[in-house]
């Protein structure tokens, strides 16, 4: 097997246990069943971590509850439309060879979405009213 | 040239890359268009594992990805691509730290199921979840 035939079936896998995640988010609520495991970070060290909340704002999302899925992590549901928009540009062009067009994100830009995450991460921690929202 | 999948060096206008055999895209041409399809990044994964894994590999990730974009716009290629690879294998790291505690938890979960409280299934977690 050639290494573009392997790609390919990496993707194609990769398609399917993201299909297989989405309907087990859909169907088991993360906040009350204990199926998914919790936060290594939040559980060693007690703070919040930015993805803290993904999974259970993913089931809200899924069940079309928004604004509650906002509540829960707000970066990352503003981050997931640009997300899945990379990732169908990136599965279209590695298994169909079918190109989307994507802008080249310049350096200045990246560090900027770095320092947003960093402060969002800091900002999650400080138990002080504006801040606290952030929290799942 | 460099393959803007594999990173491999190929000859100036080969057609497919010799390593992974994708089409090959000039990214000199590239760049002064702006496409990123045709400029190695992995960014998308290195956000998704800071987002989702939740470990502080992923950030390591995001430098390494900035950093190749930022020697991509200099015409440094050759960086680029090195740095390419180490966020690759940054995400890799954060992917793979995620795993093991979602391993340790099936195993817990397994074992739970069948071993002791079958009733377990749907119960309220102890710790809370991701």
């Amino acid at each position: 097997m050639d290494n573009h035939r392997l790609e390919v079936f990496k993707y194609i896998f990769l398609f399917v246990v993201g299909i297989i995640l989405v309907v087990v988010l859909y169907r088991f609520d993360p906040a009350s069943s204990n199926i998914f495991p919790p936060c290594p970070f939040h559980k060693l060290t007690g703070f919040y971590c930015p993805g803290c909340g993904s999974l259970r704002a993913i089931n809200r999302l899924l069940h079309g509850r928004f604004l509650e899925a906002l509540g829960l992590n707000p970066l990352m549901i503003i981050t997931l439309p640009f997300l899945v928009y990379g990732l169908v540009a990136q599965f279209c062009y590695s298994v169909f060879s079918y190109k989307i067009a994507m802008p080249f994100i310049k350096a200045v830009w990246i560090w900027g979405m770095l320092s947003i995450i960093i402060l969002y991460w800091v900002a999650r921690n400080i138990d002080v009213y504006p801040f606290n929202t952030l929290r799942p | 040239m460099y393959c803007r999948d594999c990173g491999t060096e190929n000859e100036a206008n080969t057609c497919k890359c010799v390593n992974c055999g994708k089409v090959m895209v000039p990214i000199v041409d590239t760049c002064q268009k702006g496409d990123w399809q045709k400029v190695p990044s992995r960014l998308i994964p290195a956000i998704l594992a800071t987002l989702f894994c939740c470990m502080p590999f992923g950030i390591v990730a995001i430098v390494y990805a900035a950093q190749a974009n930022g020697k991509l716009t200099g015409g440094n290629y050759q960086g680029a691509m090195e740095d390419r690879k180490k966020a690759t294998m940054w995400c890799w790291i954060a992917f793979g730290l995620g795993l093991i505690p979602a391993i340790y938890w099936a195993a817990l979960f397994f074992y739970g199921f069948f071993g002791t409280t079958v009733g377990q299934f749907d119960g309220q977690s102890p710790i809370g979840s991701f």
